[in-house]
């Protein structure tokens, strides 16, 4: 007992100093101007049965990490929430595979994984990790705006992004940082997948090729004429991605960033 | 493939020929009761899982997991290919028709992406896509009764679909009909499906999927079994004189449709689509839809070695459309005679023509030494000449010369360029055999042919001289024609 919390203060204090590093250097949260986002998503019209494109949402200011959490700041709330901790988690909030990359309770592994963003965490953890700052994970339609980033350099992002599809984990993400979007946003393709506080909202089936199915909109596949913009693959991949996950799973290559109201 | 034997060739053919509508009804199926569980073998292409000899319907395991792989699209190609159990084309999973399968959809926590699966052999909504859409580290599980015997595509339907398939997501499944399939010697497992690499055919390296040309429907590659060369030279299919085969022939696609064809053999028996209510007898060339399957039966009554293709021919020789099935046994003059009489035939105004289509602007590095020649000549070589002469240099008998050893390629290197320049279409004789065959003249760069040429001379016991491409400048046969082409 005695010796697990020594161990436990060793670890703050050499945790500490790394997090707070890795959090100057992502800078923390940027604003986002409000702006209009139309869904890619098509919906089924009530009279007509017809498939249209949504109707375009508001879009109030908001704040957004700029980089995904990282396992030196994941570190820190574990160590002030032992009930995140990975062997004190319940299945039923994160399962088996919860921080899977990590040797232990309180460790990462390797030094440089600090500025790496922290994968294999559930919904319910990132949302509670989000939480402690005051804030939310980002909604899909917020997230989907920032990366739209107005529309600037949408061609490179679509083609960095289908790259990254392709590139098969091996040793897992690589660190944060780099450039950013318009803006102010980075790595939000590249490194990791990404939880959305709605993430299953259009998710409503995984039958992806029915354009007129009664619930199959959200992620019409091959039916081209069910989508507003058919040659967006990435959409479709991440739209894909978030139908097939469930608010307790993790994924190797799948981590978060939170989102709040404007300052 | 297993082996079993028949009685005499004449049994076979008619055997063959006698093929009726196989398999029982829907309701049979629904209602036949499940004796037993066993767990499904699964085997990669070319072979095919042990014919079923149960008389009975069971509960099957299958358990197919998604990887997501980087491999050999072609010689010196990489590409990272999104599979069912690790190798395109998927497993083949072979089951009997009543069978209750429970499959497990198991997708690799390395990979990146969700997958799913559509099974063309289930009734029920996606094919079971709607029941198996998977993250990356977890398993999906769903039952289904198979009611329709017949050879079907499975693949995965997750969106982008063409970007799942365009990356390797299919494979077969066979529901045999309860009667079983008649028992042949090989039974083998060939699919043939397109690629959209943003590099041009051809091109080195690490490939990466081409959105715009899935959409445009631009394959850079059309091959069987998930590369080009993957079923050629000591990966060929093999068969003996007598020998009975069965095919399971399946298109993946995409997008391109297979007019699928073995050159100098004849298919007994075709379950056109594999479908197994109407086998059709005699066929030279049987279509498979993308999506879709056929099954192929045959008797080798020659040796040789046979080459399958998808006959759209522009796939076969240009894109890597092309397999093998080598054949050993003795002769059957009868049959096929092989050359006879070597004549002179000149129609007017025949020659050498050079085969049209765009001259190639990319242009290949020069090489710097000889030793740098023969290395980029050997792609050249691979790419352009190894589909006909073979890897070995070998060629195919009464088809293709061969290179290795060639009196003809070695006794004048000026010969040689113009020969490969400007293409040849008359009787010649290599090595004391005939041919008279058609070489297209080749549009490649001099650096190119100099450089193909150096690598052949240097390969297989030639003479190993070196031609440069200001040899080639000098003596190629169609420059003047080309020249003005920029
Ligand atoms: C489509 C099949 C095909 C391809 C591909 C092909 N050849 Fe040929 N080649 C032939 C045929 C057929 C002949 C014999 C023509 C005849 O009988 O008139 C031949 C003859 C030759 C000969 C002279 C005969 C000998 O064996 O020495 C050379 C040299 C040759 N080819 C080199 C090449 C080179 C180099 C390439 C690649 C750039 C190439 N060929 C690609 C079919 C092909
Ligand atoms: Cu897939």
């Amino acid at each position: 007992m005695g010796a697990a919390a020594v161990f436990v203060v060793a670890i703050l204090a050499v945790a500490s100093p790394a997090a707070a590093a890795a959090g100057a250097e992502r800078g923390g949260l940027v604003t986002i101007p409000p702006g209009l986002y139309t869904p890619f998503q098509r919906v089924k019209a009530a009279n007509s049965g017809e498939t249209e494109a949504q109707a375009p949402e508001a879009i109030a200011a908001f704040a957004m990490d700029r980089a995904p959490v990282t396992n030196a700041e994941y570190l820190g709330f574990v160590t002030a929430h032992p009930e995140w901790r990975k062997s004190w988690t319940k299945t039923l909030f994160a399962d088996g595979r919860y921080l899977g990359r990590w040797p232990a309770d309180l460790d990462f592994g390797h030094a440089e994984a600090g500025d790496r963003p922290v994968t294999d965490v559930s919904w319910f953890a990132a949302r509670a990790y989000c939480k402690t700052r005051g804030l939310d994970l980002p909604t899909t339609a917020q997230w989907e705006y920032a990366l739209a980033d107005a529309g600037r350099d949408e061609a490179r992002v679509r083609a960095r992004s289908l790259e990254w599809f392709s590139r098969p984990n091996g040793a897992g993400p690589g660190a944060i940082g780099g450039p950013v979007n318009g803006y102010g946003v980075g790595n939000l393709i590249g490194l990791v997948w990404e939880w959305t506080e709605d993430f299953n909202a259009y998710a409503i089936t995984a039958e992806s090729r029915d354009p007129n199915g009664n619930d199959s909109a959200a992620v019409c596949g091959g039916a081209a004429a069910g989508i507003a913009d058919a040659s967006d693959y990435p959409a479709f991949m991440r739209a894909s991605m978030r139908a097939s996950l469930k608010a307790n799973y993790t994924a190797d290559m799948l981590g978060f960033r939170c989102a709040g109201g404007a300052p | 493939m297993r082996p079993g034997s028949f009685g005499s060739g004449v049994a076979v053919v008619a055997m063959l020929a006698a093929g009726a509508a196989l398999g029982a009804s829907r309701e049979a199926n629904r209602a036949d009761p499940i004796v037993g569980e066993e767990t499904a073998v699964l085997t990669d292409a070319p072979n095919v899982p042990p014919p079923i000899h149960r008389n009975h319907a069971t509960r099957v395991v299958v358990h197919l997991e998604v990887k997501e792989v980087e491999g050999q699209l072609a010689d010196g190609v990489r590409y990272v290919f999104w599979t069912f159990g690790g190798r395109v084309p998927g497993k083949f999973i072979r089951i009997r028709e009543g069978d209750e399968v429970e499959f497990h959809l198991d997708n690799h926590p390395d990979n990146k992406n969700p997958h799913n699966i559509d099974l063309h052999a289930v009734n029920g909504p996606g094919g079971g896509a709607a029941a198996s859409l998977t993250a990356p580290g977890h398993s999906s599980v769903f039952s289904f009764k198979a009611l329709n015997p017949g050879l079907f595509v499975y693949h995965c339907a997750t969106a982008p679909v063409a970007m799942h398939v365009g990356n390797g997501m299919y494979g077969m499944i066979l529901v045999e009909p309860k009667e079983g399939l008649s028992k042949v010697d090989h039974e083998y497992y060939l699919m043939q499906s397109d690629f959209y690499t943003q590099g041009k055919n051809g091109e080195k390296g690490l490939q990466p999927f081409s959105m715009e040309k899935v959409i445009d429907e631009k394959p850079e590659y059309i091959v069987f079994n998930g590369a080009v060369g993957s079923t050629t030279g000591d990966k060929a299919l093999t068969a003996k004189v007598g020998d009975t085969v069965r095919l399971f022939v399946g298109d993946g696609g995409p997008n391109v449709v297979s007019s699928f064809h073995a050159i100098g053999q004849i298919f007994d028996t075709v379950y056109p689509e594999g479908a197994m209510s109407a086998p059709t007898h005699n066929v030279q060339t049987t279509t498979v839809p993308a999506g879709g399957a056929a099954i192929a039966e045959f008797r080798m009554s020659v040796p040789g070695t046979f080459i399958l293709v998808d006959h759209s021919l522009e796939r076969a020789f240009n894109r890597g459309a092309l397999a093998q099935l080598k054949v050993t046994g003795p002769e059957d003059k009868l049959v096929y005679s092989g050359k006879q009489f070597d004549l002179v035939y000149q129609p007017e105004g025949a020659g050498a023509r050079a085969a049209t289509g765009e001259r190639q602007v990319v242009l290949a590095p020069a090489a710097r030494s000889k030793e740098e020649r023969i290395k980029l000549g050997a792609e050249v070589f691979a790419n352009n000449c190894q589909a006909c002469h073979q890897q070995d240099g070998q060629g195919v008998p009464d088809a293709f010369p061969p290179l290795a050893g060639s009196d003809y390629l070695n006794g004048d290197k000026i010969r040689a360029i113009k020969t490969v320049t400007g293409g040849l279409e008359q009787p010649l004789t290599v090595n004391g055999k005939g041919f008279n065959g058609v070489m297209p003249a080749w549009t490649l760069s001099d650096e190119d042919i100099a450089n193909v040429l150096t690598f052949v001379y240097s390969k297989w016991d030639n003479s190993g001289q070196e031609v440069t491409p200001q040899e080639v400048k000098l003596h190629r046969v169609t420059a003047g024609a080309k020249e003005t082409k920029e």
